[in-house]
């Protein structure tokens, strides 16, 4: 799985200001009373005890700062590796706070708290997590303060970020994908039953108005010169040529069914409960598959275009080349639930002859339906399941009861798109493939290569 | 919740009853920990932490535990060794320690020294030098952590300006302690008192020398 970059906007810390703690009225009260209680009593040993409290104390109210600087959050422009994501905390060069007391919180982590030293030339902290999920999101909030000598003077507390990060999807090597029923274009990667320039061999035929002179046999012209009825021999009278197959290239539209993001723990679905960083969603699933099928798509010479049904806007056009991998992937990455599902009326109009893959969870009928509708048109549809490994062990009874409801009609939704002739895939957080699996999330994963071969050859034979 | 019918009979109706209560408290013991999620594989997979790079750290709770320890024996030096005297220094310590903002360290230093004043023989000892770090480390880790939780990470870089003003502190203070009670006409009763005067001398010595070079 190749590792993804970022994109991330940069956090400011506003103003703070310097005050002081309780601890110093404290001390310099302490330090008083063990004074006057060590004259009064005449006793050296007792009064001495308050002179170290009065001289922090005035060390103190003589070196206290009287500025601030302010701190910059930025996320790293890459991951440090696959899973994880890293931001920089650049604290203030010059700055005339001792120490810096930080508190990094980050969603699904244990936030930390610490005590950083500060230097003359500054300093640039990291700070990581560790994380699967893709997408746009809000980590790494700093909750920020400077602290004077020994801790007598703090500012107020500043929150530093969020920071917004985007994690592009990784991508898994895929080999052999399925076509459409009906390649388009005039030149591409694929062979085509049409005759044109730059495929295999068709036939040697003679020579028609349109054919290309540099397409002309000589060999088979010479073979057959003076051959036929009423021809001299040695005479060239009729030239043959050799016409090959047309190659073609594929439209395949990615549709992206983002209006749902469920993770793997049944009982997270009804609520606002966070799901895990270290558990992918269905988004996360689906954002994966789509990328690497447009990289295997793209890179074999086919256009790729894309669909979201979660937001009413205009597809990404089927384009080839690097520059729509990229397009493609920043706009999975930015795909996201928005509220309440828009009901759609009409189906999404897709190019004619494109190959359709649909990624969804099919836990409501309108990507199924979708599908379906696609399939009755012509287009050849793949529907691919992203709902991940779900996890069912802390579920109630009602929960349980619910949940099997759940899963019955989407196992219905499933079984009743196979019967219309889209082909379904299960693709588990593994990556694998398994076109067997009907909606069920408990089947074993199989090697992608294999099933996607099995794919590919399925059209030949139709 | 309806509480469970109860048919006047003999002891199968009590053990039926009894086994109906047991039933209703298991179900809501069930209920509170699906709730908290105590039973989840979530709670049984704690959160990852966030990773910082911060150098060599010492947890918050090691400080904490540092002045538990300074707590204790200053308060030990000063009280009578009976039991009751170490109790009430023991929960005014642990006081001092969960809640170490504000005024606790010194208060327990007000505490202290008032008993130092009320109950010692006026001998000037080596408990005194003693009680003298002792009480101001207090103070200072006090401020130190007042406003860290327990697992919080200290970066030792950070400290060590504290610590060092502390060392220059206490090498002035201490032997101004002597020379008051050789002054006060106190017993001092202190067999290494040369050892310190070196010492006392050596770290003055150490803060004045590099002043000094710095400034030519």
């Amino acid at each position: 799985m190749s590792s993804g970059s970022l994109a991330a906007e940069p956090g400011h810390a506003s103003p703070l200001r310097w005050q002081s703690t309780p601890a110093v009225t404290a001390m310099a009260g302490a330090g008083l009373v063990a004074i006057v209680l060590g004259l009064l009593t005449r006793r050296p040993d007792v009064a001495v005890i308050g002179v170290p409290l009065l001289i922090s104390v005035t060390w103190n109210w003589v070196r206290h700062p009287d500025r601030t600087e302010l701190a910059q959050l930025t996320a790293a422009d890459r991951l440090e590796r696959p899973g994880r994501v890293s931001a920089y905390l650049d604290l203030p060069a010059h700055s005339q706070a001792e120490s810096i007391l930080v508190r990094v919180h980050v969603p699904g982590h244990r936030r930390v708290e610490a005590v950083l030293a500060t230097r003359a030339s500054g300093r640039r902290v990291t700070l990581s997590m560790s994380t699967i999920r893709t997408g746009r999101r809000p980590l790494f909030g700093v909750d920020y303060r400077e602290a004077g000598p020994d801790h007598l003077m703090r500012t107020g507390g500043v929150t530093i970020g969020p920071v917004r990060v985007t994690i592009l999807p990784g991508v898994v090597t895929l080999q052999s994908l399925p076509l459409p029923f009906r390649l388009q274009g005039m030149t591409g990667p694929h062979s085509w039953r049409r005759t044109g320039d730059g495929g295999d061999l068709h036939d040697v035929n003679l020579f028609t108005p349109g054919d290309r002179l540099r397409r002309i046999d000589w060999r088979v012209t010479a073979r057959r010169a003076g051959q036929g009825q009423g021809a001299n021999p040695g005479v060239l009278s009729q030239l043959y040529v050799r016409r090959t197959f047309a190659t073609a290239d594929a439209t395949v539209m990615l549709v992206l069914d983002s209006r749902d993001a469920v993770g793997p723990d049944v009982s997270t679905w009804g609520d606002a409960t966070a799901v895990r960083e270290d558990e992918p969603t269905s988004l996360d699933l689906a954002r994966q598959a789509a990328a690497s099928l447009a990289q295997r798509y793209l890179d074999g010479g086919d256009r790729v275009g894309m669909e979201d049904l979660g937001r009413m806007r205009r597809p990404v056009p089927a384009a080839g080349g690097r520059s729509q991998f990229h397009r493609l992937v920043h706009r999975l990455a930015v795909s996201e639930p928005e509220g309440e599902p828009t009901p759609r009326q009409r189906v999404p109009r897709l190019p004619s002859g494109a190959l359709i893959i649909v990624f969804s969870t099919f836990l409501d009928g309108d990507a199924a339906r979708f599908a379906q509708i696609w399939r009755r048109a012509g287009h050849r549809v793949l529907a691919v399941d992203v709902l991940p490994r779900l996890n069912l062990r802390s579920l109630t009874p009602r929960l349980w009861t619910a949940y099997r409801l759940v899963a019955m009609e989407r196992g219905d939704r499933i079984r009743a798109l196979d019967r219309g002739g889209v082909e379904t895939v299960v693709w588990d957080a593994a990556g694998g493939f398994d076109p067997t699996a009907a909606g069920g999330s408990d089947s074993s994963a199989t090697a992608p290569s294999v099933v996607l071969t099995g794919l590919a050859r399925k059209r030949q034979r139709r | 919740m309806s509480r469970p019918a109860v048919v006047p009979g003999g002891p199968s109706t009590l053990r039926r009853w009894i086994k109906a209560r047991i039933a209703a408290v298991g179900g809501r013991v069930d209920r509170l920990v699906r709730a908290l999620r105590l039973g989840s594989a979530a709670w049984q997979r704690p959160l990852p932490r966030v990773r910082i790079d911060a150098g060599v750290v010492l947890p918050a709770w090691v400080v904490r535990l540092a002045m538990l320890a300074v707590g204790f024996g200053c308060g030990l030096l000063v009280v009578p060794p009976t039991f009751f005297a170490g109790f009430v220094v023991a929960v005014a310590v642990l006081t001092m320690v969960v809640r170490p903002g504000g005024a606790g360290p010194a208060g327990f230093v007000t505490a202290a020294v008032v008993m130092l004043a009320l109950g010692s023989d006026g001998e000037f000892a080596a408990t005194g030098l003693l009680l003298l770090a002792g009480l101001h480390l207090l103070t200072l880790l006090g401020a130190l952590v007042a406003e860290l939780s327990w697992g919080a990470l200290i970066e030792l870089r950070s400290i060590w300006p504290s610590a060092r003003r502390f060392l220059i502190i206490q090498a002035g203070v201490q032997p101004l302690a002597l020379l008051g009670a050789w002054l006060s006409g106190q017993a001092v009763t202190i067999a290494v008192l040369p050892v310190l005067a070196g010492f006392g001398v050596t770290a003055f010595a150490a803060w004045l020398l590099p002043q000094v070079a710095s400034s030519r």
